[in-house]
């Protein structure tokens, strides 16, 4: 992976940390909000399934949650409304 | 839940961007309709939004904006219809300028076809913006995986679009190298006479739509000697006549009676004809073909099993008597479209390809099954998805000849990287997104006249359209523009344009408020601003000045630049104007802009230019010369000719030749410089100044009891001092600051801020003047003040009132109704005791007139909190009765 650091001008928003990118000897940081560590993304995003069917919902993430780079797994109950 | 559960696995990986997959697994025994929600609340509030869509740039903190790629069902109507929801391009930007906190963030789906649904919504009421991917379907025991990509940039939309350019390079490009020449006017004809050709070719039109030669929607090759032309649009209204047989009848029936009425006025001998006369005159010849809709009849005879199918089950009307038809390779009509399409293309191997129509239907069809559509857990096919099935069969067909094929639409961007060229047929402007990268682009049907439809179409870098229509049943003979002289003025300016390419640097121009502009690489490698104004419909009004800042940051070597030429719409000619440098930018004034300017920033060619001023003051009669400039490393030979005064010319690299340019008595004088691979031909102009001149900076559009400053510059361009009589009309609104007279020194111009009290709502005038007894200057303001305050002092632009009970399901046309596009129906619609349009028919859903009757400025203005909204039937034998 290309090392690159990158300017003020990927600042996502005031209350998190600079967008950075690093080389696969450093940290791997993205969207980072102050949680960052190797091969973690900390997302400012919240993400929630839906089945149209019944219209129960699943949050999949939560804003303050950690996602690892690639064995994230959840099981979505959409079967049961999310309390 | 075991065995009832969605899984989902995350996987981002991190590469010049972030791709970020969630991988839905069903371990259930049902089929499942998910939706995905991404909410980022870390953007919250604070930044602004871009959105490949008719509403780029929503002002979405004053109220809520909701976008969607294939997300409704109506999308291709929405397409052009609601600007509110229909995406062109899948991918929301995101960016905040502010000095100390400066983002750029562009989140897009992938652009390999099949797109899933992606829908934005931005809402001040949500923690954040939102994307979603909705009708996400995952078969029993099967999987789906839906996948955004998030790319950072500079903080500007311009970036954000550059980022998809990018990442997909291929779908903004020209096909091929023999398509891009092609940019230019297109005129839709059936086969014309040679002094209407000509004509076209003189207003820099380069291809033609043959259109009007078949025998109906749906039968584009037969062996007939000759025929009637468009029986379809015919039975449509002729069906109406008493001594028709009824409605419903059989497709032969109906044809029958239309031959009692009509001579066969068609022949293949009269098309090749027509296609050969074309490319005498240098045009190129575009068969007509249309695989989306066809004639209803012939489908029910013929074809039945590949009528599109609503939720309902029903078939889909879309003119006049067509249908709404599936061309998938899959089906009967597919193939035989197929079938016809080679045929017609071995009987007119002159041609120089095909015109597909109507290429922008990308609805669900409820009669077949994709494998991966689905809405509310009914499973459908994408319209959109056959046609590229089709296309991709029909590709070799034409690529085997030779052929290159236009499209009218499409509104996506999974179909419109297969075009060849793209046409915008209904002034819809997303288009212009798709042709970022110099791919071939016309269009048409802006609102206003031929007038401002050049000034807009000259922003998107798209070239607008003329009709010949003697052989169309719903119009009469040929529509010329309402301003014939608008497409001469505006030649030279869109010569320069015809082959461009998007600046998509971040903040790469900064122009004046009122004005809107657009920056292009030109095909030479210089650059060009389009700057174009719809404020002056007064035949004075003009900015003194007009200040135009180009970011060296947007030019490929701003070190190199040679010179800046200005082209107007409204003086007719080349000019050569000053530049200065400033911090990182080029700075430019642009004298008296009226309508349309262009400055173009060279750093090679060869230009010819008018120099010593555009315009000469009362008195004066100053020497001009035309300037030849080489900007090229090479030696070029010329020839320049003025008038009927030619003269070659050998330039060395970087040289320059002036010669005297003596302005004519009447009207400009035609140049012509000619070189290798090049030809510039204008007409040149020295305007003459009157003594007195006023212009105005500002508008006075706002709400009852809001005022707005303006700005006016009385300029007195005699050789003596003068005092100007001042004096202002407008009744409805109050004046203030505004002098009885001011003297202005010989030459020189004074400014005078006035204020201007929004006082009474509705759409007014106000009308300066200035005088002395050399003359009289006017400015003529439009005021529209609005009586309701609709969002945070900020008065309506517009309003319309929509039909969505009447359309597309509503009502058809009354018996015994005529013309085009439903101008005969008569189904008033009063808004406050004013009519105000007409309630549109099933029988053409397809016109967005028809979903909408447009309330007038003058109503929306004194529009208040309740208002009276009459609908009236035809009359009293109509059947929609209200």
């Amino acid at each position: 992976m290309t090392s690159k650091t990158l300017n003020d001008s990927t600042r996502l928003a005031s209350d998190h940390a600079c967008v950075e990118i690093r080389n696969g000897d450093g940290a791997l940081c993205f969207l980072a909000s102050g949680r960052t560590g190797p091969n973690l993304l900390s997302a400012p995003v919240a993400i929630t399934l839906t089945d149209v069917a019944t219209g129960n919902t699943f949050p999949l993430v939560g804003p303050a949650d950690i996602l690892r780079k690639d064995d994230t797994s959840h099981n979505a109950c959409l079967d049961q409304p999310y309390a | 839940m075991p065995g009832s559960a969605i899984r989902v696995k995350t996987t981002i990986s991190l590469d010049d961007d972030l791709s970020w997959t969630l991988e839905l697994v069903n371990t259930s025994f049902n089929r499942r309709e998910i939706t995905a929600t991404f909410d980022f609340p870390g953007l919250s509030r604070n930044c602004d939004a871009f959105v490949a869509s008719p509403t780029p740039h929503p002002h979405w903190r004053k109220w809520p904006h909701q976008y969607g790629y294939r997300c409704d069902e109506n999308t291709f109507r929405h397409a052009v219809l609601d600007p509110d929801i229909a995406m062109a391009i899948p991918a929301l930007t995101l960016y905040r300028k502010a000095d100390d906190d400066a983002m750029g963030l562009t989140v897009m789906s992938s652009l390999d076809s099949p797109v899933q649904p992606f829908g934005v919504r931005l809402d001040v009421n949500l923690a954040g913006p939102r994307i979603y991917r909705p009708h996400l379907r995952i078969e029993p025991r099967a999987s789906t995986a839906t996948t955004l990509r998030l790319g950072w940039h500079e903080a500007d939309w311009r970036p954000g679009l550059n980022y998809i350019v990018d990442k997909y390079p291929d779908y903004f490009e020209p096909t091929d190298p023999e398509i891009a020449p092609l940019n230019g006017g297109f005129v839709l004809s059936s086969p014309a006479p040679d002094g209407v050709i000509q004509k076209w070719k003189t207003w820099g039109a380069r291809w033609v739509e043959v259109h009007f030669i078949h025998p109906f929607h749906g039968k584009y090759n037969h062996d007939e000697s000759s025929w009637i032309t468009v029986k379809d649009d015919r039975w449509h209204y002729d069906k109406h006549r008493p001594d028709a047989p009824p409605d419903g009848c059989g497709r032969d029936e109906a044809f029958a009676y239309l031959d009692t009425l009509y001579p066969h006025n068609m022949s293949h001998g009269k098309v090749r004809d027509f296609i050969d006369r074309l490319h005498k005159h240098g045009l190129k010849a575009f068969l007509y073909f249309m695989p989306t809709e066809v004639l209803g009849l012939e489908v029910f005879d013929n074809f039945p099993r590949d009528a599109v199918l609503d939720e309902q089950g029903r078939t889909i009307r879309n003119w006049h008597e067509l249908i709404i038809t599936n061309p998938s390779p899959d089906g009967d009509w597919g193939r035989h479209a197929l079938g016809m399409l080679e045929d017609l293309l071995d009987r007119y191997p002159e041609a120089d390809g095909i015109f597909f129509d109507e290429a922008y239907i990308d609805l669900l069809d409820y009669a077949r099954d994709d494998g991966f559509s689905i809405r509310n857990g009914r499973t459908a096919s994408r319209m959109g998805h056959a046609i590229i099935r089709f296309i991709e069969e029909a590709l070799p067909i034409l690529r085997c000849r030779g052929k290159k094929w236009i499209w009218n639409g499409p509104y996506n961007i999974e179909l419109a990287r297969y075009a060849d060229g793209l046409l915008c047929e209904n002034g819809e402007p997303v288009i212009q997104f798709f042709a970022l990268r110099n791919k071939m682009l016309a269009g048409g049907g802006m609102p206003g006249g031929t007038g401002q439809q050049l000034l807009s179409g000259g922003q998107y870098g798209l070239f607008v359209m003329t009709n010949y229509m003697d052989e169309n049943p719903d119009f009469g003979d040929e529509q010329p523009p309402d301003d014939a002289a608008m497409p001469d003025l505006h030649k030279p300016l869109f010569d320069e344009v015809r082959q461009r390419t998007w600046v998509l640097s971040a903040d790469p121009l900064t122009v004046p408020g009122g004005v809107d502009a657009n920056i292009f690489r030109t095909v030479d490698g210089n650059f060009a601003v389009v700057l174009f104004s719809m404020w002056s419909e007064s035949e004075t009004d003009f900015m003194a000045d007009l200040p135009v800042s180009v970011a060296e940051s947007a030019m490929d070597d701003p070190g190199q630049l040679k010179a800046v030429y200005l082209l107007s719409g409204d003086y007719p000619g080349w000019f050569r104007l000053d530049w200065t440098r400033r911090d990182g930018y080029i700075d430019v004034m642009v004298p008296r802009h009226r309508r349309t300017s262009m400055i173009l920033l060279v750093t090679t060619g060869v230009f010819a230019s008018l120099v010593g001023g555009m315009f000469t003051r009362p008195g004066e009669k100053p020497q001009r010369y035309m300037r030849l400039e080489n900007w090229t490393p090479l030696r070029q030979q010329v020839q320049l000719r003025l008038a009927d005064a030619k003269r070659d010319i050998e330039l060395k690299p970087g040289e320059s030749v002036t010669q005297p340019f003596a302005s004519p008595s009447v009207g400009p004088m035609l140049v012509e410089l000619t070189g290798d691979g090049f030809n510039r031909r204008f007409a040149q102009s020295v305007s003459a100044l009157p003594a007195v001149e006023l212009s105005r900076f500002g508008s006075l559009d706002g709400v009852v009891g809001q005022s707005r400053q303006l700005q006016l510059t009385v300029a007195n361009n005699t050789g003596q001092q003068l005092s100007i009589s001042l004096s202002s009309q407008g009744p409805e609104l109050g004046i203030d600051g505004l002098p009885a007279s001011v003297s202005v020194a010989a030459n020189h111009r004074e400014s005078i801020d006035i204020t201007v009290q929004l006082d009474t709502p509705g759409v007014h005038e106000l009308r300066l003047a200035a005088e002395t007894g050399l003359g009289l200057a006017q400015s003529l303001v439009p005021a529209t003040v609005a009586a309701t305050d609709f969002f945070a002092g900020q008065a309506p632009t517009a309003g319309c009132i929509e039909l969505d009970y009447f359309s597309p399901q509503g009502q058809g046309d009354p018996r015994g109704a005529t013309g085009h596009m439903g101008k005969a129906v008569r189904r008033f619609v009063y808004l406050n005791g004013t009519q105000i349009g007409v309630i549109g028919s099933k029988d053409q859903p397809r016109w967005f007139d028809f979903y909408r009757v447009s309330i007038p400025k003058p109503i929306l203005m004194t529009l208040g909190r309740t208002a009276t909204l009459e609908f009236h039937a035809a009359d009293a034998q109509d059947f929609f009765m209200i």
